[in-house]
């Protein structure tokens, strides 16, 4: 009689017949000898012995996914619409419409996600810590991207001048400041830092979302240039999203950046 | 200093720097070093399902389709596009034929579980961890207990696998298409700057789209245009092959942030010349195809491993 060959046995788990010399069931991995570990260790309790795989949940992790492409896609849809319009007639005065478009498409998305986005709004998520985490952004902000954009400029690199807006259509400072300051500053925010990075961070966790919103809130601007630096602004914004609990504070850095141009320009 | 305007920039598209359309062909299905890298054609489509289980659909162009188990037909009738049979160990099999708008796929389910056709599964099936040879259906290894995952992660590796393709080829058409783009427009920016050459650098010129410059603001936006193309397209490039490479750890973020750039640069392209937005309409689509099928995949096989 040969008693060397392995007698072939079921697994005491999940009944599956188990391979000659198994050391683990092949379809639940249950353990089915004793492993050879050290002293100490205890070795009755093997790593996946009672774990039972979980349902898995990526249908729901995809629609997040498409709500963030979605947004992205209209609002990538409402550029192109305005930058085609700008090539038809150059003196048209678009940029409001857009806004305004943009406004209602983001204000949608916070509609349908409405719980999130007002508990990110509510004024009591604005105290004494977020005004210190605001402090330290603006500080990094103000000092690394200042420095860097005063470089570019140096290079003789061309950017296009916000105020060249007042020159085209006669706005006035408090226009100019709202369009392109105040309101870029609320629905940029509530879209990339509330409904998009909300998404993200259910699907990717907290450090893969934060990196992949910034990609998406530089490369919505349109001009690869300055995806570098509006990837570390999205970055800035998104830290103090996560510091905070707030969007507040990124609001108010991100105005204060858009005024800060406005600003300079005129004064350059 | 630069505005962080989404607003304000994109309404900029059509006179800021430009950056090509760039078109590819469809990357080819996972190539590694056992994978077969052909893929099997329409009439014939094979599983090895474990050592003792080959199965194979044939479908010749005009005769009936017919169902082989290890070499030997397999006695059974197709019952709108579903074929059930079982397996020599008992098990019960079947295989559909499933299509939409868009493709068409035949499936093999073994004891309910989906199995991924041979183009999709490496011929010598090894645990990653231990290196133990495993077979296609083990959802873990029987020899260090590594948890591997249901077969189907095969056919979401290969999504994958052709999305960082695609990814590595849009680094490389950057790449070509701002060295070429460099050259070509050299002529042109010599031709303005030779017009300019008549003014002096504070004379005031006629406002181009409503703006009024000086000759001199004028000259380095025309050099600026002409080195622009280059460095933006090499940027791009970079930041692909970036993407591509940090896809072997992180492939959903990597794909994702690599879909949204292609999209912007068609919408650039089109903002800057309308005309682009017809060009190469259909491999775009199949572009975006790819990209997206491979954000499935890597969705899926997060989900997978928790």
């Amino acid at each position: 009689m040969d008693s060397e060959s392995p007698a072939v046995v079921d697994c005491a788990r999940c009944g599956a017949k188990l391979r000659a010399a198994a050391q683990f069931c092949a379809r639940c991995g249950a353990r089915t000898a004793p492993a050879e570990e050290p002293a100490g260790t205890d070795s009755a309790s093997p790593p996946n012995q009672g774990w039972v795989p979980e349902p898995v949940q990526s249908l729901y992790r995809w629609d997040e996914l498409r709500a963030v492409g979605w947004l992205y896609g209209l609002l990538l849809l409402t550029s192109l619409i305005c930058g085609l319009a700008y090539s038809v007639d150059p003196d048209g005065d678009f940029g409001f419409w857009m806004t305004l478009v943009d406004a209602v498409v983001i204000l949608s998305f916070a509609a349908r996600y409405r719980a999130e986005t007002v508990s990110l709004l509510h004024p009591s998520t604005f105290g004494f810590h977020a005004l210190k985490m605001l402090s330290i952004a603006a500080a990094v902000q103000f000092i690394a991207l200042g420095a860097v954009f005063y470089l570019l400029e140096k290079t003789g690199l061309p950017f296009e001048r916000i105020t060249d807006e007042m020159q085209r259509h006669d706005y006035s400072l408090w226009q100019l400041l709202t369009l392109y300051s105040l309101a870029p500053a609320v629905f940029e925010e509530i879209a990339f830092r509330g409904v998009i990075f909300g998404r993200l961070r259910q699907v990717l966790g907290d450090r893969e979302g934060w990196l992949v919103q910034a990609a998406f809130f530089s490369v919505l601007h349109l001009s690869p240039v300055i995806f570098p630096t509006h990837f570390a602004m999205g970055l800035i914004f998104g830290w103090l999203r996560m510091r905070t609990g707030s969007l507040l504070p990124g609001m108010v850095l991100h105005a204060a950046w858009n005024a800060a141009n406005i600003v300079l320009e005129l004064y350059q | 200093m630069r505005e962080s305007g989404l607003i304000v920039v994109a309404c900029q598209g059509g006179s800021g720097l430009s950056f090509g359309t760039a078109t590819m062909p469809r990357p080819p299905p996972w190539d590694d070093n056992n994978k077969i890298s052909e893929g099997a054609p329409m009439s014939k489509i094979e599983w090895r399902v474990d050592n003792g289980t080959h199965i194979v659909v044939r479908n010749p162009t005009f005769s009936r389709r017919k169902v082989e188990l290890n070499g030997q037909p397999v006695d059974g009738e197709w019952d709108a596009k579903r074929f059930d049979f079982k397996l020599a160990d008992g098990r019960a099999a079947d295989i559909e034929l499933k299509s939409d708008g868009l493709s068409r796929q035949t499936e093999l389910r073994v004891a309910g579980k989906l199995i991924p056709d041979a183009r999709f599964v490496p011929k010598d099936l090894r645990c990653p961890a231990c290196k133990a040879e495993i077979q296609l259906l083990d959802e873990f290894c029987s020899k260090c207990g590594h948890e591997l995952g249901a077969p189907e992660r095969f056919v979401y590796q290969g999504s994958v696998q052709g999305a960082t393709s695609a990814i590595r080829l849009l680094a490389a058409l950057f790449a070509i298409f701002g060295v070429i783009m460099f050259f070509v427009m050299g002529d042109q920016t010599d031709a303005a700057l030779k017009n300019l050459s008549q003014f002096e650098d504070h004379e005031i010129l006629q406002p181009i789209d409503g703006v009024t410059y000086t000759a001199g603001e004028l000259r380095t936006r025309v050099v600026w245009e002409h080195r622009g193309v280059l460095i933006v397209n090499l940027m791009l490039s970079a930041i692909m092959l970036v993407l591509a490479w940090w896809s072997r750890w992180k492939a959903l973020p990597a794909i994702l942030i690599a879909t949204a750039i292609y999209v912007a640069v068609q919408v650039v392209s089109a903002i800057v010349d309308p005309q682009t937005i017809a060009q190469g309409i259909i491999i775009k689509v199949v572009v975006i195809a790819v990209l997206v099928k491979g954000i499935k995949g890597a969705l899926s096989l997060r989900t997978e491993n928790g």
